[in-house]
């Protein structure tokens, strides 16, 4: 007799796995990166080389340190290692690319067991403790100076943070869109930010209730902020095309496994990291916001998701 | 059998099948050399076929509509689906291990109708319950017996089980005039006197003029579950752990109505089931059999020829169940047989949960999987219940077809559901024995 094979239902299922997942958000990111590294040249490609190489890496050998299924096939490790290496300047030095992709990978997300563990999304996780620790590294102001350009290569943020309004004048919405600004080199070419942003929009790869919330935070809070003190608040169009923001909203805030996943507390979640963004850029002690604004909101992420619709025909237990 | 568009949103949604996707009219397949019918039976009863101490013995002829009486008591009974001589009566596996006796008939030359099976006048609730549950198109929802509260409205269902099935829609569309008969047989039987008919939207000119209102149901899988239908009646959910039952509702499918409408007309063809056969290559093909022919017979009518790893599913992709024998037969709720190479099944993965939402924005019951497949995986199945709404489950198997992580999400559901109902009644007995 021919043994057939015996499975449960339901013998459909939809294409999309993990590794098609990542492979997406790769490609999407790159649309970003990639100008990034036209203009930056050899540094920037020699970062994003090392970061994607040594978070892969990472991931390999916690594994095998602790026996489990090797899952750098699923190039989830890939992708945070590219994430990072985008909010990072080009030039960073290879310790701190590889000190960073430790904590994203390792510590941001293996040790929770893995894709889906986190609490924190990996990549923000990395950046926040290079920027806590080593912050020097991150100032773009500092990093670029090196580098003679045709343009301010003053960071955006910093410019209106310590003189004023009057600084955001200096760049035009298209300078800021074409990535004509100092700043991480994957999260500086705003138009590549939004074409990956829309395309995994469209793809329901990562939901449209996050990214857009977070954009409307950000733009509602810079709004009042600058309605309240036009000299020393920038407006909404600055706050949304500089910093990490789009690259927070489409790349950061996104992540599965930390961020909600019921409509209402999505939106929720969303307005509220682009508010506490603005917050801090305005009121804090940091330049940008977007990172610690997103960790904050991933630990607020399992009680948002409290709020969720009723079931068919649930009933309360008392 | 797996389908990925680009636009992710498009994709997880399901759309039933419509008639226009298979051949319009079915095939109807010649008479095997042997039909065999299937019941469940108890282990003291299963004992009884093991010693062939059963009523029903080996050479017996039997008539179309005979009503086969195999032990003392009346619980376990067939309705011959053919007129012929019986040729075997033995246990049987089926799929998932349920003990079934099986009851083998030899075709004869001449079709002779049993009288018995056109006595309606006499035939009373209670024992219409079991009768109708032998007809074509099952939907195992009958409350006609029992202590339970009297039927308020009967829902006559002219969706489907699942996608790539079309049973329900062709037996409205070419057989509305039975299907009315079938009502008022039905509305004599058993003394209701509102009827609901739920059609798909489409098919709302097919359903009028039927004695019944029209409760049209939208193309969007799973639509046609009865509980979203019983939403819609009521006006509100009935509570999850709650059987339609209990809330006076009965559901029947066009298909049974159908034969009911024959029966009532004294006409032939009553064990007739119709449905879609979809091939390895994907051609789905509408087909009319008789109840009891064994799926091989079929096969080997349309040349398709199994191979090992290859799938065989009785139902739809959603919901059905793998089969392990071709030889198994065509039961009276069997809408649709999938044959698949086994290539074309994407199998489960080995990641847990990573909280991409997908299943949370297609469940229809707008159960929080997310979180439920965490406590299910870990077997805290009474916590499943309790906070995660283990029961509102519908068991559409959506968020398990949507799953990124290719979580078995519906095997743990159903596995959940069946140890709780066993811890449950572990709990009653334990109270008897006291
Ligand atoms: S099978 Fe899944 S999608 Fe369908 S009702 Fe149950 S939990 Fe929801
Ligand atoms: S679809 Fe699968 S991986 Fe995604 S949240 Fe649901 S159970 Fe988790």
């Amino acid at each position: 007799m021919t043994r057939l094979r015996i499975t449960h239902a339901p013998f459909y299922r939809s294409a999309c796995t993990i590794p098609q997942r990542s492979l997406w958000i790769l490609g999407a990111a790159l649309l970003s990166l990639v100008p990034g590294i036209l203009f930056y040249g050899m540094p920037a490609f020699a970062v994003a080389a090392v970061s994607v190489g040594s978070a892969m890496a990472w991931e390999h050998l916690f594994s095998r340190l602790t026996g489990r299924r090797n899952t750098v096939t699923d190039y989830n490790a890939a992708l945070i290692g590219l994430l990072l290496a985008m909010m990072l300047p080009a030039g960073a030095p290879w310790w701190l690319v590889i000190t960073g992709t430790f904590v994203a990978v390792v510590l941001g997300k293996m040790i929770f067991g893995g894709m889906g563990g986190n609490p924190f999304c990996p990549a923000a996780l990395g950046v926040a403790v290079l920027l806590v620790s080593w912050g020097d590294y991150l100032d773009f102001d500092l990093a670029y100076r090196q580098m003679a350009e045709n343009f301010e290569m003053m960071e955006p943020l910093g410019l209106v943070k310590y003189f004023g309004a009057a600084m955001a004048e200096n760049y035009h919405i298209s300078d800021l869109l074409m990535g004509r600004q100092a700043g991480g080199m994957g999260t500086v070419c705003g138009a590549g930010l939004l074409a990956g942003g829309i395309l995994l929009m469209a793809r329901g790869i990562i939901h449209w209730a996050i990214s857009l919330s977070f954009l409307a935070g950000v733009a509602v809070t810079a709004l009042c902020f600058q309605w309240a003190a036009p000299q020393t608040y920038a407006g909404p169009i600055f706050h949304l095309l500089t910093g990490y923001t789009l690259f927070g909203a489409f790349f950061l805030a996104t992540e599965d496994s930390s961020s909600p996943v019921n409509t209402a507390a999505m939106i929720l979640y969303g307005l509220g990291g682009g508010v506490l963004t603005v917050l801090i850029r305005n009121r804090g002690l940091y330049v940008d916001g977007v990172i610690f604004a997103v960790l904050i909101m991933n630990l607020a992420s399992p009680l948002l998701d409290r709020i969720r619709p009723k079931a068919l025909g649930a009933q309360e237990v008392k | 059998m797996i389908n990925n568009l680009f636009f992710g949103y498009a994709a997880l949604r399901l759309n039933y099948t419509g008639l226009e996707d298979n051949r319009p009219e079915p095939v109807a397949l010649s008479l095997p050399g042997e039909v065999s019918l299937l019941a469940g039976c108890t282990p003291d009863q299963a004992l009884l076929v093991a010693k062939k101490k059963t009523l029903l013995k080996k050479g017996e002829d039997v008539r179309t509509g005979q009503r086969l009486r195999l032990f003392e008591t009346e619980d376990v009974f067939l309705l011959s689906t053919v007129t012929g001589t019986v040729s075997g009566v033995g246990l049987y596996t089926g799929p998932l291990g349920r003990k079934l006796v099986r009851v083998n008939i030899v075709p004869g030359k001449e079709e002779v109708t049993d009288d018995g099976l056109f006595d309606t006048d006499n035939l009373d609730p209670a024992s219409a319950h079991k009768f109708i549950s032998q007809l074509p198109g099952r939907m195992r929802l009958l409350p006609l017996q029992g202590d339970l509260p009297p039927i308020n409205e009967l829902v006559v269902c002219a969706g489907e089980k699942d996608i790539s099935v079309v049973s329900n829609q062709y037996a409205l569309k070419h057989d509305g005039r039975r299907v009315a008969d079938g009502i008022e047989l039905l509305k004599r039987v058993s003394g209701v006197k509102k009827v609901t008919l739920a059609v798909p939207g489409d098919l709302a000119p097919c359903a009028g003029g039927m004695g019944a209102r029209v409760l049209s149901l939208s193309r969007q899988y799973p639509a046609a579950s009865p509980r979203l239908i019983a939403k819609e009646i009521l006006g509100r959910a009935v509570p999850a752990a709650k059987p339609l039952a209990r809330e006076g509702l009965a559901f029947i499918s066009t298909e049974t109505a159908a034969a009911l409408g024959r029966i009532a007309q004294r006409e032939a063809g009553v064990f007739d089931k119709t449905l879609s056969l979809v091939l390895k290559n994907g051609t789905s093909i509408l087909v009319k059999v008789r109840i009891g022919t064994p799926i091989s017979h079929i096969l080997s009518l349309f040349n398709q020829s199994l191979v090992e790893g290859d799938y065989l599913i009785g139902g739809g992709p959603l919901t059905g169940v793998a089969i392990h024998d071709p030889d198994y037969t065509i039961s009276p709720y069997m809408d649709g047989i999938l044959v698949c190479a086994g290539e074309d099944i994407l199998e489960n993965g080995d990641y847990g949960c990573i909280n991409c939402g997908k299943c949370v924005r297609v469940c229809p019951a707008r159960v929080p999987v997310n979180l439920l497949v965490r406590h299910l995986t870990r077997g805290d199945y009474l916590k499943a219940s309790d906070h995660f709404n283990l029961d509102s489950c519908l068991e559409c198997g959506l968020c398990t077809y949507a799953c990124v992580s290719k979580i078995p999400i519906l095997q743990r559901i159903k596995l959940g559901k069946m140890k709780l109902r066993a811890m449950k009644q572990e709990v009653i007995d334990g109270g008897r024995a006291q």
